[in-house]
């Protein structure tokens, strides 16, 4: 049998074969392996005369580009695996487990606030957790045997050093290392010796926003608020600005927002008031500058600090803060 | 501070709703809650007792006929023993309400005699204490009439009012006066003082000797000789009750009353004993013992002031008077002092004694010097009025100083910009004179003298701001264009925390924030960074503040286990403290990732990956990886303190962490039963090598990739990575990939050896590699793990 009767045989035997049942592997074996058909017939090559071996390579590597093709669209009928098209097949098991992680709430609040703030070109800083009763006290005007202390109970580490009652050191860093303009927001952890209950713990996380420039107004303050309570809470949220006393401002607010929950008809969680006090801000009080030596007459600010907790528990409903800190993974898995 | 709305009616007769003046004095810094009371009962009258018989039946009840001013009289049944025929008693008719609408008055048969209604007592009603028996009242009115007519009961309406530390000025009803006096537009009254003074000088009683004019720049008083404690008038009770004042005697709920009035917190002695007849005003020594009135011995220091009797200390100054020179029953002769105090004095002087009384809270947020005697002759007049007495002739005034007016040079310009407002002189002026702020104009610039009551006027911010509270803060114009700067920016030191925090939570951890407060058994688990301790902790369990973030990640695992949690995945990212001597604060704070891992697999029907170290060491590599630190290493070092087992981490030479397995002792300690995994790692290294990483794109190769296996025996002291590292060292460029496919150990094999399988990839960037070329390179691989590690090829 010539070479050429041997090609034409190979082709119909396989297309004989691959009409019936076969194996695929062994299919692939036998005719395409390193001594299957179709090697067995390129070693026969050797016994040609010059003049038929151009001839034959070529029907020969035609001969296994068909196969191989031929071959390869079978691979894709093989790998379906008849298990998952049996009618038995019960496709509703469970299929591989894979847990579920969560970003905590009080970062997903915070990453969203940072975010709001960092489009409004507030870049962001920090301060120590564990820092001097200057920059925690005596350079926000907050003089000692001043009653403004008992706003905040601290936490002593020793004489003049405290765990910071506020993220507004990070204000009085910032300035000390930046000359004017700055406008950054200042995240983190704070402390209180407060007694732990479903209202307070002993510690809880603040934003701190400062913006010091020229000419900057009241005006901006409440502009740059407002427009952070409508990103926050959506453009139909209305705000108010109270006066207040932060030591460290002047004049000094607290903003409140109208009643997320009751749209300001009042409910039991603005307790009928129709508003929820959420921001403490003012214009930075002249003494701040003097302690960082930015001279007040030259540069105007304003700055504000909100409760993390706080947002997240209105946001969330969560009731009790200790949730927060406990870890209870079906409290976490929510998020 | 609660602020009775008829109490202000005396300043200022009121014309707007209190809802309204709620809201008005929020809107002007004083947070207020208004509280209005409201009787606890509905539909009672005034009856009378017409006929009371016994019940056949009962041994205390009575059947009693009242007649309530209604067309026919009505059959009550009554258990008090004090009914009787002919008295005035309040009378709950059928369908009336007690308590607040909690008890309702029904139709009813007592011992088998119907009864219409109910006759009350005091205490039923809320309006006393009385249990003893029925209110009877003495009164004029027709029967019928509404009782709360009858009683005259005047609905309480109080302001509760949460005071900023720099409102002094309104710790009174007066100052609260001065505010509503704002927003209704009109002036306050001022009290009329009238009482006659003996011919007897008040020198003649006792002389007055400040020797701490630094504490006590000023110090009045009066004697008032002859009077008689006893109870107050009923007027003064309520008005005191209403605000939440318990009424003592006749001097003392005088005193506590003008204090709540004029806002001046005064104090009165008993004359008799101060027996030196010389009051003076000193300083403490050190160490020196006095006992207040609350019956505490307190140990002084030298910054205490104190009003003695000779040497002999008498009261804390402006705190709290001493146990032995306060009023008795037995009191005839006072002496009222009303004295200005320095704040930061009493303020240092209470604190130190942890002491905070109304009379310190006041001198603290500083008083007004010229309201000094007005309280006082106020206080007198009242004295004198409840409790009789003689008022000795004239004033001692010890002010050696006179305090200067605050004066404050005012720009409207200036204002204006500031407030980002407009506001013309006249509305400037209204406003100024509505704050009794009285000004000259000179070169455009106001003079103003500021009132004494306004301490905290100091400076032209501090009247931007009074400008902006009367202006109203929600009137001034909001800007909504935002300005930024290029120079302002910073950079985030803590970017690194987003892609971390991103990457675990999509791999299935949960984020953890714990307590970063804790003991002191706690900061001895994990490190041998001297911890940093608070001086005034809540509890020992919170007295450190963390030196390593595992044992707030193991309280929480503690914690979910004891919930019946069987699996789970947790991480921090959080401050450590601890201390160093190189810094002003002398402690040092860096933040670090903790991750655990809990439980060996899910439940579930196929077997899942356990969460064994292989488990746990590939998901940090993903970890990493996908955080792009370069060159990760797995190191066994020396063991990390706390740990049975631990691997070191690097990114090249930067210590990531540690990854490991806790001690038993210490899973005791947490009373964690189940074995744990436990990676503890420092966010400003991560961050740090991800830095150096460079990244650059390389195109992907063009021909095909050829794979090899190679199957090893090999002793057990050689590592997998030892073998990996010289099979990619002798492979050269074109070895692209090793794996590690197969291991098994077999005593057949050997019992220190074992059977490692790599997978290996060849691939060239220029053309497709031949058996030949591989053959080569396999070869060579195989050559040099023979020479080092004597492998035997399978």
């Amino acid at each position: 049998m010539s070479l050429f009767q041997s090609i034409e045989q190979i082709k119909e035997q396989f297309s004989k074969e691959i009409s019936g049942e076969f194996d695929f592997e062994q299919l692939k074996v036998k005719y395409l392996g390193r001594k299957g058909l179709v090697a067995g017939l390129f070693q026969q090559m050797g016994g040609l005369t010059s003049d038929e071996r151009p001839k034959a390579g070529k029907l020969l590597n035609e001969l296994k580009l068909e196969l191989t093709s031929e071959i390869e669209k079978l691979a894709v009928d093989s790998s379906v695996t008849d298990e998952s098209t049996a009618d038995s097949f019960d496709y509703t098991m469970p299929g591989d487990p894979q847990p579920v992680g969560a970003i905590h709430p009080l970062t997903q609040v915070l990453e969203e606030i940072k975010s709001i703030f960092n489009r409004l070109g507030f870049s962001v800083a920090y301060g120590p957790e564990v820092d001097t009763d200057f920059y925690n006290f005596e350079a926000l005007n907050i003089p000692k045997h001043h009653p403004a202390r008992d706003m905040q109970d601290t936490f002593y580490v020793k004489k003049d050093v405290v765990l910071r009652t506020h993220t507004s050191n990070s204000q009085i860093h910032n300035m000390l290392k930046h000359d004017p303009p700055v406008k950054i927001i200042a995240p983190g952890r704070v402390y209180r010796n407060e007694d732990i209950s479903v209202r307070s713990y002993c510690l809880f996380h603040q934003i701190e926003g400062l913006y010091v420039d020229k000419n900057v107004t009241m005006g901006d303050l409440k502009g740059v608020l407002d427009y952070f309570a409508k990103e926050l809470y959506g453009k139909d949220v209305k705000t108010r600005f109270r006066p207040s006393y932060f030591p460290f401002t002047e004049p000094s607010a607290e903003m409140d927002v109208s009643c997320i929950f009751c749209k300001g008809k009042g409910c039991n969680i603005c307790k009928y008031a129709g508003w929820l006090e959420i921001l403490g801000c003012g214009m930075v009080d002249p003494e701040v500058f003097k302690s960082v030596g930015y001279d007040p007459e030259k540069w105007t600010g304003y700055a504000f600090g909100l409760g993390i907790e706080r947002i997240a528990m209105l946001k969330y409903g969560v009731e009790d803060i200790r949730l927060f800190y406990e870890g209870d993974i079906r409290f976490l898995r929510q998020f | 501070m609660k602020i009775s709305h008829n109490w202000i009616q005396d300043y200022i007769k009121t014309e707007l709703s209190p809802e309204v003046l709620e809201k008005g004095l929020t809107d002007l810094g004083l947070e207020c809650t208004l509280q209005k009371s409201s009787l606890s009962f509905t539909n009672v009258v005034l009856g009378k007792v017409l006929e009371c018989e016994s019940h056949p039946d009962s041994d205390h009840l009575s059947i009693c006929n009242v007649d309530v001013g209604d067309e026919s009289n009505y059959q009550i049944v009554c258990g008090a023993p004090n009914v009787e025929i002919d008295i005035f008693v309040p009378v709950a008719k059928v369908g009336a309400t007690l308590s607040n609408g909690e008890f309702k008055i029904k139709k009813a048969k007592l011992r088998g005699v119907k009864s219409f209604g109910m006759i009350c007592s005091g205490q039923e009603l809320q309006v006393n204490d009385d249990v003893d028996g029925i209110m009877i009242i003495d009164t004029n009115e027709p029967l019928g009439t509404p009782i709360e007519q009858v009683l005259n009961f005047n609905q309480s309406i109080v302001y509760d009012l949460d005071l900023t530390p720099n409102k002094g000025d309104c710790f009174g009803h007066l100052g609260v006066a001065r505010e509503i006096g704002i927003l209704e537009e009109k002036e306050i009254a001022k009290r009329k003082i009238n009482f006659k003074e003996s011919s007897k000088s008040v020198n003649d009683f006792v002389s007055i000797n400040v020797d701490a004019t630094d504490g006590c720049p000023r110090y009045t008083a009066r004697v008032i000789t002859g009077v008689k404690i006893g109870p107050s008038p009923q007027w003064l009770v309520e008005r005191l009750t209403e605000i939440g004042q318990k009424s003592i005697n006749n001097v003392v709920d005088a005193s506590n009353y003008v204090l709540m009035d004029t806002g001046h917190p005064m104090h009165t002695f008993d004359l008799e004993k101060i027996k030196s007849k010389q009051i003076k005003v000193r300083f403490a020594e050190k160490g020196e013992k006095f006992t207040l009135l609350d019956e505490t011995e307190q140990k002084l220091e030298e910054h205490h002031l104190l009003i003695c009797d000779g040497n002999n200390p008498l009261a804390l100054a402006g705190v709290m008077g001493g146990l032995e020179s306060g009023i008795t029953d037995e009191t005839t002769d006072i002496l009222i002092e009303s004295a200005y105090f320095t704040p930061t004095v009493i303020r240092k002087s209470a604190k130190t004694l942890d002491i905070s009384t109304e009379s310190s809270k006041r001198f603290e947020r500083d008083t007004d010097i010229e309201n000094i005697i007005p309280s006082m002759d106020y206080l007198t007049q009242l004295i004198v009025e409840l409790a009789g007495g003689e008022v000795a002739k004239g004033i001692i005034d010890v002010y050696p100083k006179p305090k200067q007016q605050l004066e404050v040079d005012f720009s409207l310009e200036k204002c204006n910009k500031f407030l980002g407002i407009s506001i013309d002189n006249d509305r400037l002026q209204q406003i100024f004179n509505s704050l009794e702020i009285q000004f000259e104009i000179k070169d455009s610039l106001y003079h103003c003298s500021i009132p004494t009551f306004r301490n905290d006027l100091e400076r032209e911010v501090d009247l931007f701001e009074e400008v902006a509270r009367i202006y109203g803060y929600n009137n001034l114009p909001v800007s909504n264009a935002f300005t930024g700067c290029y120079t302002s920016f910073i950079k985030d030191e803590h970017k690194t925390d987003s892609s971390i925090r991103s990457i675990l939570s999509s791999t299935g951890y949960l984020e953890h924030y714990s307590n970063s407060l804790i003991s002191v058994e706690q900061t001895l688990h994990f490190s041998d960074l001297l911890p940093v301790s608070v001086s005034n902790p809540l509890s020992s369990e919170m007295a450190y503040l963390r030196n390593s973030i595992i044992p707030g990640l193991l309280t929480a695992v503690s914690y979910n286990e004891k919930r019946q949690q069987k699996y789970f995945k947790l991480f921090e990212i959080g401050a450590i403290h601890y201390q160093a001597d190189s810094e002003e604060k002398g402690s040092h704070e860096d933040f670090n990732l903790g991750i655990v891992w809990f439980g060996k697999s899910q439940t579930h029907w196929r077997k899942t990956n356990e969460q064994d170290y292989y488990n746990v060491k590939g998901e940090l590599n993903h970890f990493f990886n996908k955080l792009d630190c370069p060159k990760l290493r797995f190191v066994k070092e020396e063991l990390e303190k706390g740990f049975e087992f631990s691997i070191t981490l690097y990114s090249g030479k930067l210590k990531l962490g540690v990854l490991g397995k806790l001690s038993k002792d210490i899973l005791k300690n947490f009373e964690i039963k189940t074995p744990i995994w436990v990676f503890s790692g420092s966010i400003e290294n991560i961050a740090q090598s991800i830095a150096t990483k460079k990244s650059k794109y390389r195109s992907p190769i063009l021909y095909p990739a050829i794979e090899r296996d190679i199957a090893l025996l090999v002793k057990k002291e050689f590592t997998s990575e030892q073998l990996s590292r010289t099979v990619k060292g002798s492979g050269g460029e074109l070895l692209k990939n090793v794996t590690l496919f197969d291991y098994f150990e077999k005593e057949e094999l050997g019992i220190d050896m074992k059977s490692l399988a790599f997978s290996l990839t060849f691939q060239s960037p220029e053309k497709t590699l031949t058996d030949n070329e591989i053959d080569k390179f396999v070869t060579k691989i195989l050559d040099k793990l023979v020479k080092q590690y004597q492998v035997v090829q399978r």
